[in-house]
């Protein structure tokens, strides 16, 4: 019979619902077959028979009753299967009817499980999914290194690009994005959007291919304003509208009009940064950027030559590295270039390695989640002793009793695995609205067909960590004995060994979760507590580019007068200043360099270099920078003053050590010729780019002297500075409505940001070890209070014979807490081990941190104790008479 | 007597004429029974019991449902009744058969021309 596929689904779903009712239906076959024997019967009567010939000429018509009858059976189930069918109904009847027992274990397991699926959608999403391009085997990422100095990923200088390019062999093509930005004036006014300024081979190297219009041909390629973009998706459909006419259109990009000529594919996408970068434009490296030979802010990737492998393409490199540090000895002298494959360039970094931490962590908490369901299981195996005893003792094989155990745990961590994957989709939701931008490809995270695989392979696993072990024990052929001892559990105490044993595990376990969480909040309070040299409350900041509107060093410095003046008289704002580069604002305006001190003459091209900062006097006082020595700067210090200069401590100490820099000079330019310079004052270290990293040696001058385009006008504010946003905007504007203003963040916000990282790991930690040591907890009482649930009668004789309550309780607790207190002993050299594997996410703790162990010990220890108190407290409380009649 | 052809070539066969029972409206196994033999006015003698395979397997298929009722002598039986795929299965069986057997009555009313 043809049948439509439709049909086809219900036939084969109808064959499955048919084995949890073949009893029903067998009835039913059975009463259908009565009635017709019956009605043909009575036909045959109606015809003159005998109702002993009607009915044995009815069941001649029928035809052999039992193959009808077996035939029919065989359409509604299939024989094979009965055993199976049996088992899972079986069990499914088992754990209706232990409903404690089975949510108890369900939902441990949708902990363990959901935890898993959840880092792992993260980690395979950041990770392990394929990047979206072609023969991502042959990408690589090119950095330039300086091994005298530790640096093995910087960015890279344009005429190094130029020269890699020229003289390597090894690559197909290469090519470099430069990261950059345009103010795009549009219906809603003017705003500053990034973009990626890419050379010619770009897409080339990337084998991108566009969803509209065309990528970049040769022809687009030159100097000056790019004639031509490619948008990205994202930029397409937020900002255009996913107009489908969009090719061919006009936008107005800074000083000049530009065509769009394509859009790239939704799933293209390069490095991610703070803010995304919305378009690519065609870049040709100047003549001036030829020639600059150190200090890079160029991203380098490559498509390697087929067959050629990236330690070949290393070497490759060296060897252009080595002859550029001949032709340019100055510059390039310690340079070398370091080839990664792409991908390791794109997700390898701090980030990454906490992820795969976590999924290591939240293994462990899968671990105990698992030795929590056995130690259930093991419980219950020793309650049914009999129930097994007397299956197999009616006949069902060794193979059979552990089959239906492990049915019975395949449905548990099945219905576990449903729970866990909803558990998954919050977590994964957290973890996307958590996750900081430093964490690449955050959108490729979700909860997909690939967790979905994860989580199924979970259930199984965990099947079989926990199930095998109390399915044997349930089979062990003890038949006879059980029977005997009537239903008392035999064997006890194997069982009680083994049980201790997996409360020590999970109890080790939890401590190295909880020593690593321990550690990481340590270290989160002291990154807080931290002296960052400045503050960072009630102050608002305004980041703004004034190179166009004032093209000279005095226009600018009477832009800064006027921003500071203006700002200084709206209501709510305390203080007023201008600085180029504030802290933890990145690197923009962030100036680097080289800086000489006079009568002490070091060889062209080995100057020292220092972090470089213009700001008015009112800078300090907004950003409470102490001045430990010397003066600050103030308004005396202008343009016809002799050029002054503040250090900070950290300059001072390396390069006046033990001397007072006061007095000294420094020779020093910005964005001029050096000139020499007094210090006249030292400024406390301020953490300029990171909370964590140690000070660096800079020289700060005044805005008056060193006036620059890239400013931020900060403001101490006496109300929440947020709301003092706008009015910023407002006065900008007021002062040229053609300053873009890109960003006006509070500066806690920043120290915010700068922490995300920590904080996103430090939660997920946090998490799981409340998580491990719940369940951990769990699993010491319920092994304890079963035990002693087990020995009532013990207790019963005990007490009768004069034992005091507290002896019993003294003899429980010593019991539950050898074996915690063993697990907190492996625990902790399990940590010793284990945390120096966490020594990139610390912050002024050691891996060993003594304090974190011994606070760790104390909390699960106490609260083992608690665990341990109420099954021994219950134990004092057995009637004797009771106890002895139950036996 | 003529057994109910239970090979498998013809068993879509009794698989049509079941349905084709039903189209004329639900009824129990005894009397699809009935129905078929007056239907053939008596040619097809039942081998009746090979009719509940075919109703169990129609049912999983979903050409046909199943309830139980009260016939009209006061007693429980299992009623049967066609879907709408049943209905659709059986125009498609019709005309499938019909096609058949214009193409066998061809071959044997073939002539040496």
């Amino acid at each position: 019979m043809p049948l439509s596929v439709l049909s086809r689904i219900r036939s084969a779903l109808g064959l499955i619902t048919g084995w949890f009712r073949s009893s029903d239906r067998d009835e039913r076959l059975a009463e259908e077959i009565r009635f017709h024997m019956d009605m043909a019967a009575e036909r045959n009567r109606q015809r003159g028979m005998t109702t002993d010939d009607a009915a044995r000429a009815a069941a001649v018509s029928f035809g052999g009753r039992e193959q009808w009858r077996e035939a029919s059976r065989d359409e509604y189930r299939s024989r094979p299967l009965d055993d199976l069918t049996q088992d899972f109904r079986y069990g499914v009847r088992t754990l209706k009817s232990a409903p404690a027992f089975t949510i108890a274990a369900v939902l441990t397991l949708a902990i363990g499980i959901g935890g898993n699926t959840a880092i792992f959608s993260a980690v395979d999403g950041v990770m392990l999914k394929p990047l979206p391009f072609s023969n991502e085997d042959r990408l690589v990422r090119l950095y330039e290194n300086d091994r005298t100095k530790g640096r093995m990923r910087d960015d890279v200088a344009p005429g190094d690009f130029a020269d890699w390019r020229a003289r390597a062999t090894a690559f197909a093509s290469m090519a470099t994005a430069e990261p950059y930005g345009f103010r795009l004036t549009g219906k809603e006014g003017t705003e500053e959007i990034r973009n990626w300024n890419v050379t010619q081979d770009f897409f080339a190297v990337l084998d991108a291919k566009p969803l509209l219009g065309r990528l970049f041909q040769p022809s687009d390629f030159v100097p000056g304003l790019p004639q031509v973009v490619v948008l990205t998706y994202a930029s397409w459909q937020k900002r255009f509208g996913a107009d489908p006419a969009i090719v061919g259109k006009r936008i107005s990009l800074s000083s000049g009009q530009t065509t769009i000529v394509g859009v790239l594919p939704r799933d293209f996408s390069y490095l991610e940064t703070r803010t995304p970068q919305e378009f690519y434009a065609p870049k040709v490296l100047d003549s001036i950027e030829l020639r600059l030979h150190s200090s890079g802010w160029y991203n380098a990737v490559g498509r390697l030559k087929p067959g050629v492998s990236v330690e070949q393409a290393s070497a490759d490199m060296n060897r252009v590295a080595a002859q550029l540090a001949h032709d340019y000895p100055k510059s390039n002298g310690n340079l070398g270039v370091t080839v990664v494959p792409l991908r390791d360039g794109i997700v390898g970094g701090n980030s990454s390695r906490a992820l795969l931490l976590s999924l290591f962590a939240v293994g462990l908490v899968l671990l105990i989640a698992c030795s929590n369901v056995a130690n259930l299981m093991l419980a219950r195996t020793n309650r049914r002793g009999r129930e097994f005893a007397v299956r197999s003792a009616l006949g069902a094989g060794r193979w059979r009793i552990v089959r239906q155990v492990l049915t019975e745990g395949l449905l548990i961590a099945f219905m576990g695995g449903v729970a866990g994957i909803g558990l998954a989709y919050l977590g994964v939701g957290f973890i996307r609205a958590a996750s900081p931008y430093q964490i690449p490809r955050v959108d490729e995270i979700g909860v997909d067909s690939r967790a979905f695989v994860f989580a199924l392979a979970t259930v199984v696993g965990t099947t079989i960590l926990f199930g095998l072990v109390p399915a044997f024990r349930a089979a062990e052929p003890n038949a006879g004995e059980e029977l005997k001892a009537g239903g008392r559990s035999v064997g006890a105490s194997g069982q009680h060994r083994l049980r201790s044993a997996l409360v020590t595990a999970e109890v080790a376990l939890a401590i190295m979760l909880l020593v690593s969480a321990g550690l990481l909040v340590r270290s989160f309070a002291s990154l807080m507590n931290v002296d960052r040299g400045y503050r960072s409350d009630h102050v608002l900041g305004a980041l703004m580019f004034t190179w166009e509107h004032a093209t000279t060093p005095a226009a600018r410095r009477q832009v800064a007068e006027r921003l500071v003046d203006r700002a200084r008289s709206l209501p709510g704002v305390i203080a007023a200043g201008v600085t180029s580069s504030p802290p933890l604002t990145g690197a923009v305006g962030l100036e680097r360099g080289p800086f000489t001190i006079p009568g002490h003459p070091v060889p062209s091209g080995q100057e020292p270099s220092a972090h470089l900062t213009s700001l008015t006097p009112g800078a300090l006082d907004v950003l409470h920078m102490v001045v430990v020595r010397g003066r600050a700067i103030t308004a005396q210090d202008d343009s016809a003053s002799a050029p002054v200069a503040l250090i900070n401590e950290a300059m001072a100490r390396r390069y006046w050590p033990g001397e007072n820099p006061i007095g000294r000079a420094v020779r020093v330019g910005f964005y001029g010729a050096p000139i020499e310079r007094q210090v006249v004052g030292i400024v406390a270290d301020t953490k300029q780019s990171a909370l964590d990293a140690p000070a660096e040696a800079t020289i700060y001058l005044p805005n008056a002297q060193a006036p620059t385009g890239s400013i931020w006008l900060v403001m101490h504010t006496g109300i929440e500075p947020s709301a003092l946003a706008h009015d910023v905007k407002r006065i900008v504007t007021e002062i040229d409505p053609s300053i873009p203003v890109a960003g006006t963040p509070a500066f806690d916000e920043l120290v915010d940001e700068s922490v995300k990282p920590r904080r996103f790991t430090l939660v997920l930690f946090v998490s799981f070890a409340a998580a491990a040591l719940l369940l951990a907890i769990v699993g010491v009482y319920g092994v304890l209070s079963h035990g002693t649930a087990e020995r009532a009668r013990e207790f019963g004789v005990r007490i009768a014979l004069g034992a005091q309550p507290a002896d019993i309780v003294h003899m429980v607790m010593r019991q539950g807490l050898g074996s915690a207190c063993l697990g907190i002993v492996l625990g902790l050299l399990g940590s010793a081990a284990a945390t120096r594997a966490l020594s990139g996410l610390l912050f002024s703790v050691t891996p060993f941190d003594a304090v974190t162990f011994s606070a760790v010990s104390a909390l699960m220890l106490t609260t083992a104790m608690v665990a341990c108190y109420v099954p021994a407290r219950r134990a004092t409380r057995v009637d004797p008479l009771v106890a002895l009649r139950a036996g | 007597m003529a057994s109910w052809p239970t090979t498998d070539v013809l068993q879509g066969t009794l698989d049509m004429l079941v349905l084709k029972a039903l189209e004329l409206g639900a009824m129990h196994g005894w009397g699809i029974t009935e129905r078929l033999e007056s239907g053939s006015r008596g040619v097809f003698q039942l081998n009746q019991g090979s009719l509940y395979p075919a109703l169990y397997r129609l049912e999983r298929q979903g050409l046909v449902s199943s309830a139980w009722k009260t016939t009209e002598h006061k007693r429980r039986a299992r009623y049967y009744a066609l879907t709408v795929a049943g209905r659709k299965a059986l125009a498609a069986e019709r005309e499938k058969w019909q096609r058949q057997s214009d193409a066998v009555n061809l071959v044997l009313r073939m002539t040496n021309a």
